[in-house]
């Protein structure tokens, strides 16, 4: 909601358009949580009650709701760094996947010519 | 023998020049055009190319020898045929009519490339290097020209190769796969790209005369992504500036193969040596090659003689009367069929053939857009700047806020968090949509939109002076009809990242009615039409010009009456329209012949909206002929969609202006609609962008089959082909034109580019005498001879069936 809002509060937006992009924003979440409240009006009773969360569970649920904050705040600010020299470095090690790809492509032989005999 | 030679600077910047321009350049997507492959080429003949294209890629340029053996088999192609392209050859040529006829039967070798320091590298460690070059250079340049696509694009200061070492600096990819201490290697090159170029050739030992096939090697392999920046170079130079974006590529390439020899010279320096010498020897066609360049030019004499037999036709009865309606097409082959057609419903409607952007150079500004489309040949620069704004601000800001909205919340589906929450929450919303485009419901849409204007005004005189050139380039300067209606043409597909190509060729690789509409608004302009008169062209008073978008893909007409209300041509526009609904099915009908899966006329349509329809209609498939001659010549001749049709009439073309304009101009575009054609069928996997079914589209500009490497420029393997067979064969095209030889000739003399095209045999080039006949050939050097009249029909009217 926040990216989308962002996109239409931007410097030189005009008003018609920050409005456009806060009904779509409403639009969105009203469907999020329509849906959400939908899906568990149905299920209801029909699924065991959701175990209380236990210390690991607290945090992988922080983690996750931190990551995606970050990602989310880090994005909505992107056209402000993006294109910062210091930006360069880092934006070719994220875009190729921090090499996780040509690592397995080593470990795998994926750029072998011999086929194994 | 190993004497460490070393190359001045000046010499690679000449070298690396020449290949840049050895490279055709290829057009982004939005405005993607045809373009001949053999570009950097037409100096050199057939066989030489072969040689040439054989050394540095293996690339075929004729059609495998069964190709042509089936035709000898069937008796398309004749003795005489084959005699006449041995003569043509000269005497070096192989041997005689025989001769040809059995090699015809076996299998020509294929041509063997010479390995790149990659491909050596790859041999000698097991380890695929040029596909890892490509995949590599493939992810920078992506990112590099991205064109909008690209949510995190790569900065662009300061040049390609800077850019590029600034990525390659930071990528570990290469040290991953096993190239030690590249990024270390990358930062310690020169600062300018050609003192890099320099080091590298030095370092590979190259000599002068090996530059040449090596240079153009490494870029060639480089596929389309060499191509986009010979584009660059292209559009720089128009405008008579510089760009170096392809020759930094070129150095980027060398330093890979410098990185690599480095890294592997124990184990593949002797090979390279024998490589080196390879490439400093003269490119020189064998005998192989010579006798496929002899079979193609075979069987183009073979159509030609079925094209000299539909001249030679007595024409129908002409009609003086002033006509019911003219309609000026686009000289595209497609347009052929529906003037057949749409003259066949009345012997009062007249037609004309001239390129589709109607001699209007315009730099266009389409509705609520800031984009400038350049929708004129790919050859000029735009002379006019013309906008459709309309005259109501609000509804162009409203549409402007509008896409902007609509590009947040697209922005918004793809971010990085929201995507994931969004399919949930809205996927419902669009299922009315996809079952709507799954079941081919959407309506297809017409460009619309208020009628362009030109911005700034042009004043009066020149107004009056661009109407007069027009006219007369189309040999339209009397007897004009009550509604003279002029149109444009474009393609109507779903789904099709190569829509652009089906659109005008003459407009860009956009659809023609934005020029259409504007010649329309200049011709029937008052002030125009006073100035007309003056200078001897008298448009009558009742004349209405109304602009038309031809609909090649359902064959449906759209008049932009509009623009012009006017309450008189009523009736006129209500009868024309019927004309045109009438041709459109009679036209609907010849294609469905051609198209897979099309049973008759009903399907035609269909093909327009559905999104997995990969041939939606066959473009310029097949064509073979350019004619530039009076419509009467080839009125009520079938040239089966197969012909480019351009009006023109010598006897008032004074000092031969038009005849120079058509051979520099439509003639060349024409070339490059048919080379493109040619290359994509006889080398697909080179000259064609693969199949249409793995394309992925990359950085707004181009495609890649699958999920990256080389971008891939040319015609997709559905567009010359079938399933079953060619679609398009492969013939160079033939110019026929009706004018005196030595007006010809004359132009040849001035023109060297375009006497290149003839005498080098990419362009068979006629005169056609004043009956219409094929009269005489042109022999190159700047000689003719006289064509055999009593040549007997072709063979395949009588095999047919």
């Amino acid at each position: 909601m926040a990216y989308l809002l962002a996109q239409g509060l931007a410097d030189a937006a005009p008003r018609v358009l920050t409005q456009r992009t806060a009904a779509f924003s409403v639009a969105a979440a009203v469907g999020y949580f329509a849906l959400q409240t939908g899906a568990e009006w149905m299920m209801d009773g029909t699924l065991p009650a959701t175990p209380a969360p236990g210390p690991l569970e607290w945090a992988l649920i922080a983690l996750a709701l931190l990551s995606f904050g970050l990602v989310a705040v880090a994005q909505a600010l992107f056209p402000l760094w993006a294109y910062h020299p210091a930006a360069a470095g880092m934006r070719v090690h994220l875009s190729n996947g921090l090499y996780a790809n040509a690592i397995f492509d080593k470990l795998l032989r994926g750029w072998s010519t011999r086929t194994p005999s | 023998m190993n004497t460490p030679m070393t190359l001045s600077l000046s010499t690679i910047i000449a070298a690396n020049d020449a290949a840049a321009r050895a490279i055709p350049p290829v057009w982004p997507l939005a405005s993607s055009v045809a373009v001949n492959p053999f570009l950097g080429q037409t100096e050199q003949s057939l066989p030489d190319v072969a040689a040439r294209l054989g050394r540095i890629g293996g690339v075929p340029v004729t059609m495998p020898r069964a190709w042509y053996n089936a035709r000898i088999a069937q008796g398309m192609i004749t003795d005489a045929d084959i005699a006449a392209a041995l003569k043509h050859a000269g005497p070096e040529g192989p041997a005689d009519v025989a001769d040809i006829r059995r090699l015809a039967g076996s299998d020509a070798p294929t041509p063997s490339q010479q390995p790149t320091i990659a491909d050596l590298a790859a041999e000698a460690s097991g380890i695929d290097w040029p596909g890892i070059i490509a995949e590599r250079f493939g992810i920078w340049a992506a990112g590099y020209f991205d064109q909008g696509q690209a949510l995190w694009a790569a900065p662009r200061r300061r040049g390609a190769y800077d850019a590029w070492r600034q990525n390659a600096t930071h990528d570990l990819t290469p040290e991953i796969t096993g190239l030690t201490g590249f990024a270390q290697f990358v930062s310690e090159t020169p600062d300018t790209a050609n003192e890099a170029a320099l080091q590298a050739a030095n370092a590979l030992g190259l000599s002068e005369p090996a530059l040449d096939t090596y240079l153009h090697q490494l870029l060639f392999a480089l596929g389309g992504w060499a191509q986009v920046a010979r584009y660059h170079l292209w559009q720089a130079e128009l405008k008579d500036g510089h760009d170096t974006t392809i020759t930094d590529m070129l150095t980027i390439r060398l330093l890979w193969e410098q990185a690599l020899l480095t890294q592997y010279k124990d184990q593949i320096g002797a090979q390279w040596q024998s490589v080196r010498n390879a490439h400093a020897a003269p490119v020189t066609p064998d005998e192989s090659l010579q006798i496929n360049a002899v079979l193609q030019d075979a069987s183009e004499r073979a159509e030609q003689r079925k094209l000299a037999h539909t001249l030679a036709a007595e024409p129908p009865a002409r009609h003086d009367a002033r006509p019911a309606l003219q309609a000026a097409f686009c000289i595209d082959v497609r347009s052929e069929v529906f003037r057949r057609a749409l003259e066949a419903v009345d012997p009062g409607i007249q037609t004309l053939g001239f390129a589709g952007f109607f001699g209007l150079t315009a730099s266009h500004k389409g509705f609520a857009s800031d984009v400038e489309e350049l929708r004129l040949p790919v050859l000029l620069n735009p002379g006019v700047t013309t906008t459709s704004q309309g005259d109501d601000p609000q509804a162009d800001q409203t549409a402007r806020f509008k896409a902007r909205a609509s590009r947040a919340w697209g922005r918004f589906r793809l971010a990085a968090v929201s995507s994931f929450a969004f399919v949930e929450a809205t996927g419902p919303v669009y299922a009315g949509k996809l079952v709507r485009d799954a079941l081919n419901m959407a309506p297809g849409e017409v460009p619309a939109g208020p009628a362009p204007r030109l911005d700034p005004a042009m004043d009066p005189g020149a107004q009056v002076d661009a109407a007069e050139t027009i006219l007369r380039a189309m040999s339209f300067t009397e007897n004009f009809a009550r509604l003279v209606v002029l149109a444009g043409h474009g393609a109507n597909v779903v789904n099709n990242p190569f829509a652009s190509g089906l659109h005008c060729g003459a407009c860009g690789g956009y659809s023609g009615e934005v020029n259409a509409r504007l010649l329309a608004g200049l011709l029937n302009s008052a002030d125009v039409r006073e100035g007309l008169a003056t200078r001897g062209i008298a448009v009558p008073a009742d004349t209405l010009f109304v602009a038309a978008l031809h609909d090649t893909t359902t064959d449906a007409i759209t008049l932009y009456a509009q623009d012009n209300p006017s309450d008189d041509h009523a009736a006129d526009l209500a009868q024309a329209a019927a004309w045109f609904r009438s041709a459109g099915t009679v036209t609907r009908g010849e294609r469905a012949l051609r198209l897979p899966r099309a049973a008759g006329t009903g399907d035609i349509a269909l093909r327009s909206r559905d999104w997995a329809e990969t041939r939606p209609e066959w473009a310029l498939a097949g064509c073979k002929a350019f004619i530039a001659a009076p419509r009467h010549r080839t009125t009520g001749k079938s040239m089966e969609g197969r012909a480019f049709l351009h009006d023109y009439n010598w006897h008032n073309d004074k000092d031969f202006g038009v005849l120079e304009l058509i051979m520099t101009a439509p003639v060349v575009v024409a070339s490059w609609i048919s080379l493109q054609y040619y290359g994509s069928t006889v080398a697909p996997d080179t000259f064609g962008s693969g199949n249409k079914l793995l394309h992925n589209v990359t950085g707004g500009i181009g495609v890649v089959e699958g999920n990256g490497g080389t971008l891939r420029a040319g015609l997709p393997w559905q567009s010359v082909h079938d399933g079953e067979g060619y679609a398009h064969d492969p013939l160079r095209l033939s110019v026929c034109i009706e004018a005196p030889r030595a007006a010809m000739t004359n132009v040849l003399k001035k023109h060297d580019a375009v006497r290149a095209l003839f005498d080098n045999g990419w362009l068979h080039l006629f005169a056609l005498d004043d009956r219409g006949r094929m009269a005489w050939r042109y022999e190159g050097d700047l000689t003719w001879s006289a064509v055999d009249q009593a040549t007997a029909p072709p063979a395949e009217a009588r095999a047919a069936g």
